[in-house]
């Protein structure tokens, strides 16, 4: 996927950005199993508020007759008739009733605690982002100090200092916790310093304070309830932690934590009295931590857009069904591909024939068409310049005849790629791979992302010998330090042990270049090779690739949006439009007289030596949306040449000439316009 | 680099004056030491013949000037509880502690990796899935009623593993299997999300342009770079286990430094608090710099500058 379609999915992406109890509420009838620990947060927080009339029994109640009760043991005391469902402790408390209380006792640990610490969290954080500067230094110095020891010592040691009980509990949980909401505030407060809203409200004279908590604070809820589920979850699992320790809640209000220490001396002959207590925080904490998790895809459309990743079968579309590719031609059989003619594909001996390519990307927004029906040839010693718009399909059509689209989203959905009579898209994986490399290589627009940085350039090289000869690593480095020598890298010998970031723009794509010619490819494929570079390099790397091709005799496929670029080295040009070849034919004749208006407006948008120009003319309107391509020829919304044919019937590739071909219904006006 | 080193270093002993300052102050001037020893129903004089015998009765200068010239020379006093010196009695529990956090750490790190690569090599499979239980059990997990419940199926039911002890090898896989559970979880969850963000890097195209191996493109070329995130997780991780080495110590009678922190606290003895302090502050200490050297060996960015 290119960089212009990443930016065309964000611009389908539904801003939902905060939680509101609709979004919440749609998302629940989307993820219908979240009702289970929904329900069970419900109902723990029914039991913690109405534990003294829910509860069968009195917590305190002892009866030393039903010591170590075991669980559904029908017996009733003197003071109720309910059977102690769950068993009774070694004192003869009902254990159900104590667990509900103790749900009582967990619940306001946790929420007092995350009240106390998120509120100094939170106030930190937004005067640390907002006001920036010392105090941002020393605030953010105490969090990452304070975060870097184990909170269960510090909060024994406070305890040591303070003593146990509830509010200290509170407290050790306050002074403990709250470097989290300061971390996540601050940031987010950085961030939306300088949206324009807040510029604007610092603009029109608001106060700070007003500014702080009308302005940001809103905007921070959604990140901020995620936190706090999850905080309780962990306080809870502390306290009971500390209970268990002895050094929390103490003796005789019922605890989860205490209730499970109680129960580790009789291990051996009451089962009940751990499993019960320690599965009620077990369950609590796992509910909180899931809807904390689930808050965050409700809140946050990236973390949705995994959600769907994993479970992709939602969004299938019926139109794309069909993965395997298909081998008959399309339905519109009476267009004349005159670049390939159907029906002379098996006589004529082509190295690279691709033949009515089509790529979708499926998308939760939807089904984006990339490639529409792509056809060319490419012969040995042959340069084809691929030339189109960012967005048009054109890095999309090479990844697919690569076979390494990213999938998903991306699924070839139809056509054959024949690389020496052989289609491509049949064969199997591993002999796919094997091809890679060894007989169509590629290399990228920007070769500092393209490199690993975790690797010599050397090593890099290398591993194509090693992958595909076999050869050993010392022969391979060798072999690899020859090759730098060949793209002309200066010192190689020394250099092959230098990492992508050590080398300027135009040594690394030396260095792409070097591994892609290694084997001797019969097809290199160069996707904008010099785009991320200035200017003065691109012509050096040009020249380079130029020379390669005559010294090897490849193929070679250039992908450009930059007609300057391949004016001296290509002999063919396919112009693609809205993922489909638009034009194409030996590049001076194009460059003499285009045939469609879309080649017309590109060479009449860059600045050109031969011929004398008043000014330059860009291209009105924008490029299409892929989601939906304009009805009949998806070029006419930009067109000065448009009739009323265009909008309803889609143009075929007519022939315009020998080799030369164009989808344009005025092929002949445009011509003689030109 | 060992520029880099020097300095990290002279942090550290920076910070470790600090956090030792801040614990002897805070000692005295919010708790007070003897009060505490004596307990809420203690008789006034009673707390007053402490403080003098101890000296807290003197001004908190020359209190700290006394306790900074034993802490160089390593002498924090004797332990009340045990009436012993406090620093030796935290270092012979040292062995055990760093014992059981090695075997953890040995036993979870490889495996979250592999399961978190697994996962991510495959969004939305079975193991995926199963990374998502994992991490979301391992933060969910009990540790002490985890350990509990693991004795009284495999020691108390099968008898096939002993309760409690350190005399064999035999005792460290209870303790260690509950303390790997939240390491496992989290480094599982992070190696996932590092893989997919490396998976999606222009350089894992190349890589599949160049006719690599799917296997070696994970394993080699993903992972390797995947590992910085991760091994700065791994070092918190390590330094977390302190946490839990507290609690399941404390279920296993495992005799480490975090049964005797809960002794140190619960018989309110400042000089043994005082010198787990400073034994814990120099293991972390250590990890982070451990982390730092790993880090800067792994990231050529950082190793030439």
């Amino acid at each position: 996927m290119t960089a212009s379609d990443r930016a065309g999915l964000r611009d389908l992406e539904e801003p939902v950005r905060l939680i509101t109890a609709r979004s919440v509420l749609g998302a629940l009838l989307r993820d219908r199993l979240m009702l289970f620990p929904l329900l069970f947060l419900v109902v723990l927080a029914v039991t913690a508020i109405g534990a003294d009339f829910l509860a069968p029994h009195d917590p305190f109640d002892q009866n030393l007759r039903l010591r170590n009760l075991p669980p559904m043991t029908a017996s009733a005391s003197e003071t109720s008739k309910f059977p102690y469902v769950l068993g009774a402790d070694p004192l003869g408390r009902d254990l159900l009733s104590r667990l509900m209380h103790g749900a009582r006792v967990s619940l306001a640990v946790g929420l007092s605690s995350v009240i106390a610490s998120g509120t100094i969290g939170i106030l930190l954080g937004l005067v640390a982002g907002y006001y920036r500067g010392w105090l941002d230094d020393i605030v953010m110095r105490g969090v990452d100090a304070l975060m870097g020891i184990p909170g269960l010592l510090l909060a024994l040691f406070i305890l040591y200092l303070v003593g146990a009980g509830f509010w200290n509990l509170v407290l050790v949980f306050a002074l403990t916790r709250w470097m989290i909401y300061t971390r996540v505030t601050r940031g987010m407060t950085l961030s939306f310093r300088e949206q324009p809203f807040v510029e604007g409200a610092q603009t029109i004279g608001c106060s700070d304070s007003r500014i702080i908590f009308r302005h940001i604070l809103p905007n921070l809820v959604p990140p901020i309830l995620v936190l706090v589920t999850l905080e309780i979850a962990i306080v809870i699992l502390a306290e009971a932690g500390l209970s268990f320790l002895g050094l929390g809640i103490q003796p005789p209000a019922p605890s989860w934590g205490r209730m499970v220490a109680t129960g580790r001396d009789y291990i051996t002959n009451a089962w009940w009295l751990i499993t019960f207590p320690g599965l009620a925080i077990l369950l609590t904490a796992l509910t909180l931590n899931l809807m904390a998790t689930w808050l965050r895809t409700v809140s946050d459309p990236t973390q949705r857009w995994r959600w769907f990743t994993g479970r992709s079968e939602q969004f299938h579309d019926p139109e794309t069904e069909i993965v395997v590719p298909r081998r008959e031609q399309s339905s519109r059989g009476s267009m004349d591909i005159s670049t390939s003619p159907p029906g002379t594909a098996a006589d004529v001996h082509h190295l690279l024939e691709v033949i009515d390519l089509r790529v979708k990307f499926r998308t939760p927004y939807g089904v984006l068409n990339a490639v529409n029906g792509v056809s060319y040839t490419l012969n040995r010693g042959e340069t084809l310049a691929i030339l189109g718009e960012s967005g048009s399909g054109k890095t999309v059509s090479a990844e697919a005849v690569m076979g390494i689209l990213d999938s998903p989203p991306a699924f070839v959905t139809g056509g054959s790629v024949l690389f020496d009579g052989v289609d491509l898209l049949l064969v199997s994986q591993s002999r796919r791979r094997r091809l890679c490399g060894e007989k169509i290589a590629m290399i990228f627009q920007d070769p500092l992302s393209a490199l690993n940085p975790a690797y010599t350039v050397g090593s890099q090289i290398a591993g194509m010998f090693q992958e595909h000869r076999g050869t050993s690593k010392r022969e391979a480095i060798a072999k690899a330090i020859e090759l730098m020598e060949r793209v002309r890298i200066p010192s190689a010998r020394e250099r092959a042990q230098d990492y992508p970031h050590q080398f300027s723009g135009g040594m690394r794509q030396r260095v792409m270049i070097a591994s892609a010619i290694a084997l001797d490819p019969d097809v290199l494929i160069a996707d904008e090779p010099t785009t991320a570079l200035d200017v003065t390099v691109q012509a050096q790397i040009m020249e380079l690739l130029a020379e390669l091709q005559v010294e090897t005799g490849m193929g070679l496929i250039l992908i450009t949006h930059d007609l300057g670029v391949v004016a001296d080295v290509a002999d063919y040009v396919a112009v693609m439009y809205a993922g489909k070849i638009v034009e194409s034919g030996p590049i001076a004749e194009i460059y003499k007289r285009p045939a469609h208006p879309y080649t017309k407006g590109l060479l009449a948008s860059i600045p050109r030596a031969d011929q004398k120009m008043e000014y330059l003319q860009p291209i009105s309107g924008a490029p299409p949306n892929l989601q939906s391509i304009p009805s009949g020829c998806p070029f006419h919304p930009r067109c000065a040449f448009v009739v009323d044919r265009c909008f309803v019937e889609p143009p075929p590739l007519y022939k315009v000439r020998q080799e030369r071909s164009s989808s344009c219904h005025r092929f002949e006006d445009v011509m003689h316009a030109s | 680099m060992a520029r880099y080193v020097v300095r990290r270093f002279i942090q550290s002993i920076f910070v470790l004056v600090v956090v030792l300052s801040l614990v002897f102050f805070a000692g005295r001037v919010i708790g007070n030491p003897a009060a505490l020893i004596l307990g809420p129903e203690a008789r006034a004089e009673d707390v007053k013949t402490l403080e003098e015998r101890f000296g807290y009765d003197q001004p908190l200068l020359v209190q700290f000037g006394r306790y900074a010239r034993g802490v160089v020379a390593g002498d924090f006093g004797n332990s009340w509880w045990q009436r012993r010196p406090a620093l030796p009695m935290a270092l012979e529990r040292l062995p055990a502690t760093l014992n059981l956090a090695a075997v953890t750490m040995l036993f979870a790190l490889p495996l979250a990796m592999i399961l978190g690569s697994l996962a991510a090599w495959k969004p939305g499979s079975l193991i995926d899935k199963g990374v998502n239980v994992l991490s979301l059990t391992g933060a969910s997990a009990v540790d002490f009623w985890v350990g509990l419940m693991l004795i009284l199926f495999f020691a108390v039911q099968l008898r096939w593993l002993p309760t409690s002890g350190s005399d064999s090898l035999k005792f460290v896989i209870l303790p260690a299997l509950t303390l790997a559970l939240r390491p496992l979880g989290r480094v599982a969850q992070v190696t996932r999300s590092a893989m997919l963000e490396q998976m999606s890097k222009p350089y894992i195209k190349t890589a599949r342009a160049k006719g690599i191996r799917e296997r070696k493109i994970v394993l080699g070329h993903a992972l390797k770079n995947a590992f910085i995130p991760i091994i700065t997780l791994s070092g918190d991780e390590a330094v977390s286990t302190l946490n839990g080495a507290v609690v399941v110590e404390t279920v296993f009678a495992w005799p480490g430094l975090g049964l005797l922190i809960v002794s140190a606290v619960t018989n309110r003895d400042l000089p043994l608090i005082e010198a787990l302090v400073f034994v814990v502050a120099i293991l972390i200490i250590v990890t982070n710099l451990l982390v730092d050297l790993t880090y800067s060996y792994l990231d050529p960015k950082v190793r030439y500058g």
